[in-house]
């Protein structure tokens, strides 16, 4: 059975279709084309189930499966909703001495990858703050709504909204600076984790130089909130964030590198490409590897699972790490192969060769060489022979030492390592009709060393947009009968470009040790901050307390009216 | 996709309009823009045999000056209508329809026959007393606007509106357009309103407050000897019906913007504060 699907888990769509209809899992293939966007939503294995029942009901037919849009949003799994009661003790200075949380994530009539969004919101349950007495419950729950999937974030965007509300009313009770009450709680290298992971620079990276910068991006000194002339208010939010992967046990990736007769490599990883450059990352990281220009390393944007080596799923911003230590493994195997096939050409041995701009050469004698090309597919000796063979590098790589929550202490390690950032949001609010504009959206995130900078900004940024679009506007509306009113873009509505702030981002780098290049993984991480600081923001604007999503002109009216009726 | 056959009709005269009536298979349906038409055909909410298409015609396309009133063919583009700038307060509302791209294609005539319920373009017209050419069996009939809007154009069966007419006094009074959305600009209205400084008072239509476009009618608005929030109080309690709840606004909340935009109309048009 051969599977064409829009999806970011080609191998666990081969896995759990085989399973499901007790096939071997070689007789299914699934083919992957480089996709439109994804966001989390594309994990779940849904229509292909359908596909593959009626496939083998009508044997040697074609079987296309297509949801309408209106059918998609109401039938296909959407984003979580999440429910949060969060209390905060603290001393007069500011500093958090302990918290209890209970977290409510709504996951609809299926529970689908809810279990473990309700995992990685207690794994990361404090945000990036030091809370030495922490008790937090998180729990999935059954309702009859659409039922929930991951989306760019992993629950993330959803509690930090909850929190950080809540360390907003804090700073409010004591009278507090907001930024400062995060500066004095801010976690620091040393300090442990909610599950007990002892932090450290390498796999937690700089929060206070993040809160540093957004406080001069925000131009935070000049005042959270200004009345302007004309009766209009200008309001200033903020959010810090953090996340770490929650992959599943035995995550793993594969790389095979082969070659062309010219000397230029090919790279074949089962990440999928989504139009977020997953996959020109991994090229730039062999490119590096090898010596080679950026160009010479050569992708394929699709993935077929018969021929291309597994990777566990394109999720969780994992590519550069996961699928990145695979690569720099196929590379370093064959440079090993070119440098022992070159060792025969140049009648040396191999600690007497190095190797750049796609030759090996004698070490301190770069005119002494044999190019890639001719090394690549066996090399022939100056007497006509021709002896080694092709030069086919293969690498893998398995997430380490991470495992479960111990069951009755909630101790232990998800992920190998944090992305840290702060975020803000500027505000011009109508107190008359409750409108409002967005400003400025500030990132300042330490994502360990900038590759492309420009890709970089550009993946933050598009997060912010996501981030501000999912507070500003979306929601699922059900009617009594639990009917899903919002199921179309008319009434299910998105950041219009118009409505876009200007947006300002920050790169701190703290290398991360044990990553490729020192990077860290920070694809999801622009949209985590953003649904909490742009309510901060209203909040402070309108005087009142917004603890509900989306943040529509009716929405503030409605919460100044039920703050008066109190 | 539009996964039904029909006939295309494309008269170029009244005459062949007439023709193309009697002839076409039924059900039939006039096209104007074909925004709605398209869309819900692709939806198979709809399944004409025939469409007779109006934008050939040319009492259908002008948009001229005649004898002190001013002609609209139906099937004029909401951006013919506003780029004009022959009747400000039409321009005004027809610029916040959709957005900028279905302006150029959506017609006067298919937004006041539609389906979709805000018409938005009627606001105006009805304010004006505008009156409706109409294409009734071989002949062309005029009409006050007003009688034969009853929240949508009372039309006979196979009866092509062809044109708005609107006598020029109206054109150049004061007028306030307020355009309410769940947030920024581009949306259905949760209320749109359109006032009109006419000598005997200000006059209001509203579109998105409840089921249907109406004309207010509530003696205290034109009442000077109130103050604008009093008489904004006695239009909330006199309206047609209870302001519609659905999946973009509450009644309370559309209630609210409506008293609000009804009280700030009636200042600026009487010259009190802002
Ligand atoms: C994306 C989108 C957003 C919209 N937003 C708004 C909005 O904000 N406010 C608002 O008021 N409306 C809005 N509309 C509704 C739009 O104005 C109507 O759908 C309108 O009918 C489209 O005009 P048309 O010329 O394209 O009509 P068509 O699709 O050509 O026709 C629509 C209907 O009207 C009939 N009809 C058209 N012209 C005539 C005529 N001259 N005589 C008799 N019958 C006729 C047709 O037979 C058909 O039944 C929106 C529509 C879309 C697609």
């Amino acid at each position: 059975m051969k599977i064409r699907s829009s999806t970011q888990a080609p191998y666990t769509v081969r896995w759990l279709v085989a399973k499901a209809l007790g096939l071997e899992m070689g007789k299914v293939e699934v083919e992957t084309p480089f996709l439109g966007g994804a966001f989390g939503g594309k994990t779940p294995v849904f229509l292909e189930y359908l596909a593959a029942l009626a496939a083998r009901k009508f044997p040697g037919f074609t079987i296309k499966l297509e949801n309408s849009r209106g059918r998609d949003m109401a039938s296909s799994p959407s984003r979580l909703a999440l429910e949060a009661v969060i209390r905060l003790g603290a001393d007069v200075n500011g500093k958090i001495l302990a918290a209890r949380m209970e977290y409510l994530l709504d996951c609809g009539a299926y529970c689908d990858i809810a279990p473990n969004m309700a995992k990685a919101i207690a794994v990361d349950c404090s945000g990036p703050y030091n809370i030495e007495n922490l008790y937090c419950d998180s729990l999935c729950v059954y309702t009859n709504h659409t039922y929930a999937t991951s989306f760019r974030g992993f629950a993330h965007e959803s509690y930090t909204f909850c929190l950080e509300r809540t360390l907003d009313a804090l700073a409010d009770a004591l009278h507090m600076d907001k930024l400062q009450l995060r500066e004095i709680n801010a976690i620091r290298p040393g300090d442990f984790t909610p599950t007990m992971v002892k932090t450290n620079a390498s796999n937690l990276g700089n929060v206070a130089a993040c809160i540093n910068s957004l406080r001069s991006q925000l131009d935070w000194q000049a005042g959270e909130r200004v009345q302007l002339e004309n009766g209009l208010i200008r309001a200033k939010g903020i959010s810090l964030l953090w996340k770490t992967p929650n992959p599943s046990l035995r995550a793993s990736a594969g790389a095979v590198l082969t070659f062309n007769g010219d000397g230029s490599a090919n790279l074949n990883v089962g990440v999928v490409e989504m139009g977020n450059g997953g996959k020109e990352t991994l090229a730039l990281l062999a490119a590096q590897r090898l010596r080679m220009a950026a160009g010479r390393v050569h992708v394929s944007f699709s993935v077929d699972t018969k021929l291309t080596p597994e990777y566990w799923k394109t999720v969780a911003s994992l590519s550069s790490f996961l699928a990145g230590k695979a690569v720099i493994a196929a590379c370093d195997d064959a440079l090993r192969q070119l440098i022992s096939q070159a060792a025969i050409v140049l009648r040396c041995s191999e600690e007497d060769l190095d190797y750049g701009q796609e030759k090996v050469f004698f070490k301190g004698e770069p005119d002494f060489c044999v190019g890639y090309q001719d090394l690549v597919s066996g090399v022939i000796l100056s007497g006509g022979n021709s002896i080694g063979g092709q030069i086919i590098g293969r690498g893998s790589h398995v997430m380490r030492h991470t495992g479960p929550l111990a069951k009755d202490t909630g101790k232990g390690r998800t992920g190998h390592s944090w992305t840290v950032g702060a975020q803000g949001v500027e505000v011009e609010y109508d107190p008359k009709d409750h409108s409002y504009r967005l400003l400025r959206a500030c990132t300042s995130m330490d994502i360990g060393a900038v590759q492309d900078f420009d890709a970089a900004v550009a993946m933050i940024r598009g997060g912010m947009s996501m981030g501000l679009s999912l507070a500003r506007n979306e929601e699922y509306i059900y009617d009594e009968g639990a009917r899903l009113l919002t199921a179309s873009l008319r009434n299910y509505e998105l950041l219009r470009i118009g409505e876009e702030p200007a947006y300002d981002v920050a790169l701190i780098t703290t290398p991360q040790a044990d990553a490729p290049g020192g990077m860290r993984v920070f694809s999801e991480h622009g949209v985590i901050g953003m649904p909490a600081a742009l309510a901060n923001a209203l909040s402070c604007a309108a005087g009142v307390s917004l603890d509900m999503l989306p943040l529509t002109p009716e929405s503030i009216w409605y919460a100044l009216g039920q703050e008066s009726a109190l | 996709m539009i996964p039904c056959n029909f006939d295309y009709y494309r008269p170029e005269s009244l005459q062949e309009l007439g023709q193309a009536i009697r002839e076409a298979p039924r059900p039939f349906q006039f096209l104007a823009g074909g925004t709605e038409i398209v869309t819900m055909a692709q939806a198979g909410e709809v399944a004409p045999k025939a469409v007779i298409d109006l934008k050939a015609i040319p009492a259908c396309n002008k948009l001229a000056m005649e004898n002190g009133r001013l002609h609209m063919g139906a099937a004029l583009t909401l951006t013919q209508a506003a780029t004009s700038g022959l009747f400000p307060l039409l321009g005004s509302v027809a610029r916040r329809i959709s957005d900028h791209t279905n302006q150029c294609t959506i017609t006067l005539g298919g937004n006041i026959c539609g389906t979709i319920a805000y018409r938005e373009a009627i606001l105006p017209l009805l304010l004006s007393e505008a009156r409706a050419g109409f294409f009734r069996k071989g002949r062309v009939v005029e009409q006050k606007l007003a009688d034969c809007f009853h929240g949508r154009l009372q039309r006979e069966e196979e009866t092509a509106l062809l044109y708005l007419c609107v006598e020029q006094k109206y054109l150049s009074m004061p007028y306030v357009h307020v355009k309410k959305v769940k947030n920024e600009k581009i949306d259905y209205p949760l209320l749109t309103l359109a006032a009109l400084k006419a000598p005997e008072g200000v006059r209001l239509a509203v579109s998105g407050l409840c089921s249907f476009p109406f004309l207010v009618e509530c003696a205290a608005l034109a009442d000077p000897s109130r103050m604008p929030g009093q008489r904004a109080e006695a239009v909330i309690k006199s309206l047609p019906e209870q302001p519609r709840a659905d999946s973009f606004a509450s009644a309370a909340w559309r209630a609210f913007i409506m008293k609000q935009a009804v009280e700030d109309a009636i200042a600026r048009l009487e010259g009190r504060g802002g």
